[in-house]
């Protein structure tokens, strides 16, 4: 049988694992690509295209992000040496927009925010799931090193422009909908304002946001270092 | 004798202390080093054999940790400190002000009129039980605990006053809401019943704590039950103070039969099986006879 997880008591993961994950920043590199293609396509149609932007992107971006949910199992599994929580928190966030906002509320999309969020999701998981494979195969391709730490600085405050776009955008379609909201009277005493609860997302955006912006500086520092000492090929 | 102080981060050095005898305490060595840097008050500081070790009691002489001339310690700075009973004061007396606040209905929460519409008498025991829990936590940290530390990091004021504050806003807007639907008759005495037993449990086992350890001291001893029968479940559980809390708050939420009241229940109950979870593990590295059997929180479970 394969070598399944090691038996050394530091977590190295066996054939199976590493050849499952290969498999998994395979195709979610794929599938990005895919989703930036259409991107391209979009934006150089002549004449415009009928269908909107999300509806172009839409069924891809289903897929590929919403699959993200298993990296929070393999950081838990110990499948990735991530931390299980800070991939929480990411994906939750993707998941959010993608379903809470973009298909759960319906004009979200013709936000101008979608532009924004679509082309920096792309790039950075385009550059991260190939870092993340690059890794796996144990190979060190300097310019995919280089691009994973240093295109987030204009890449993240992009991206989360665009969410915040979109999550205001939804917030006031459901203000006036009334959508997924629960009032009173009734027996478990409870209500649910699907509006506040929005703003309350944007809202933690401010104290999470800058956290995860320094963090990522921090490995910059620690990965690309002084520049000349990690140069490698 | 000399000794080095070296920073926790970085192993940094940063004073060198002189004129220290083998009796001398780790107090007196806090003392020396805020005297040599006045930010550094005494409860500010953590002293360590090694970066991550545990931190030094201040009655220990050095000689007990084996410091020779020339040894090497370490200092953490644990940040602005604030007293424990400040804390809890504050956190304690915003959840008595705010929950009262909401009964009031105020026109900007419920709308104009919501005030002169009739209160049910749910609505009414439920602000008297959530009126009496804070009151007597306020009483028990004036008169009845005995805490260890005497000063937490500052920022905790901010995190757990948001914390009780914010939680008692969102159970008091509903449970006052001129909407609001009580359960029958039997569910709210029954369950008013059962917040009555666990106050006067949570009470008993705070005051048979206090009675473990005299004043003035810092001494652990195993919890055993007392005369008081409420005692009895130290015999199941390591921290039924916490047991019995959970126990108010549940039957609080079937009185009221209240989501938001039930998500509060939820989440005292999470953070408190983690402190539980804590403690009990120290009780049991700390006394090899730690009565087996000994749950951490939730008898027979966990």
């Amino acid at each position: 049988m394969a070598n399944k997880t090691a038996s050394k008591s530091k977590k190295e993961v066996g054939f199976l694992g590493k050849t499952y994950l290969l498999a998994y920043n395979g195709a979610q590199v794929a599938g990005w690509s895919y989703i930036l293609y259409l991107m391209g396509q979009y934006y150089t149609a002549d004449p415009k295209p009928q269908q909107s932007l999300w509806e172009i992107v839409r069924t891809a971006l289903i897929i590929f992000q919403n699959a993200a949910v298993l990296e929070v199992f393999h950081a838990i599994f110990g499948l990735v040496s991530s931390n299980a929580m800070v991939t929480l928190f990411q994906v939750a966030s993707r998941v959010m927009v993608v379903c809470g906002v973009l298909i759960g509320v319906e004009g979200a999309s013709d936000s101008q925010g979608l532009h924004f969020l679509l082309f920096a999701w792309t790039v950075t998981e385009i550059i991260r799931y190939s870092f993340y494979a690059m890794g796996i195969l144990g190979v060190s391709i300097y310019p995919i090193v280089w691009c994973r730490y240093t295109f987030f600085i204009a890449l993240y405050p992009i991206g989360v422009t665009g969410e915040l776009l979109c999550l205001w955008a939804a917030s006031q379609l459901v203000g006036a909908s009334k959508q997924w909201t629960l009032t009173f009277p009734n027996s478990w005493n409870a209500t649910f304002n699907y509006q506040y609860f929005l703003v309350i997302v944007m809202a933690l955006y401010v104290p999470l946001f800058p956290q995860m912006y320094l963090h990522m500086f921090g490995q910059r520092k620690k990965v690309l270092g002084g520049g000349a000492s990690k140069k490698k090929n | 004798m000399e000794i080095e102080v070296l920073s926790t981060s970085g192993s940094k050095p940063l004073f060198t202390l002189t004129g220290l005898a083998p009796s001398t305490t780790i107090k007196e060595i806090k003392d020396q080093i805020y005297r040599k840097k006045k930010a550094l008050y005494p409860e500010r500081q953590s002293i360590r054999l090694e970066v991550k070790g545990s931190s030094l009691k201040d009655s220990e002489p050095i000689s007990s940790f084996g410091l020779k001339s020339g040894a090497k310690i370490f200092l953490k700075d644990l940040g602005p400190q604030i007293g424990w009973k400040t804390v809890f004061l504050a956190e304690y007396a915003g959840p008595l002000f705010v929950y009262l606040w909401f009964y009031t209905r105020p026109w900007y929460f419920y709308g104009e009129g919501a005030a002169s519409q009739p209160i049910s008498q749910c609505t009414k025991i439920a602000a008297l039980c959530w009126s009496v829990h804070y009151a007597k936590r306020l009483f028990e940290t004036v008169f009845v605990h005995r805490f260890s530390h005497s000063t937490m990091p500052m920022f905790n004021l901010f995190k757990n006053c948001s914390y009780y504050w914010l939680f008692t806003a969102y159970v008091a807007y509903h449970v006052n809401h001129p909407l609001f639907t009580p359960p029958s008759d039997t569910q709210m005495y029954v369950s008013l019943g059962l917040f009555g037993v666990s106050q006067l449990g949570n009470l008993s086992i705070h005051v048979a704590l206090r009675n473990l350890r005299p004043p003035g001291t810092t001494v652990r001893k195993i919890p055993m039950p007392t005369s008081n029968p409420f005692t009895g479940l130290f015999n199941l559980v390591s921290c039924p103070n916490y047991t019995y809390e959970f126990g108010s708050w549940a039957s609080f939420t079937a009185m009221t039969q209240c989501l938001p009241a039930g998500l509060f229940a939820l989440a005292g109950l999470y953070q408190m099986t983690v402190w539980a979870i804590g403690k009990h593990k120290l009780y049991k590295k700390e006394f090899s006879n730690y009565p087996k059997g000994r749950k951490a929180i939730l008898p027979l479970l966990i």
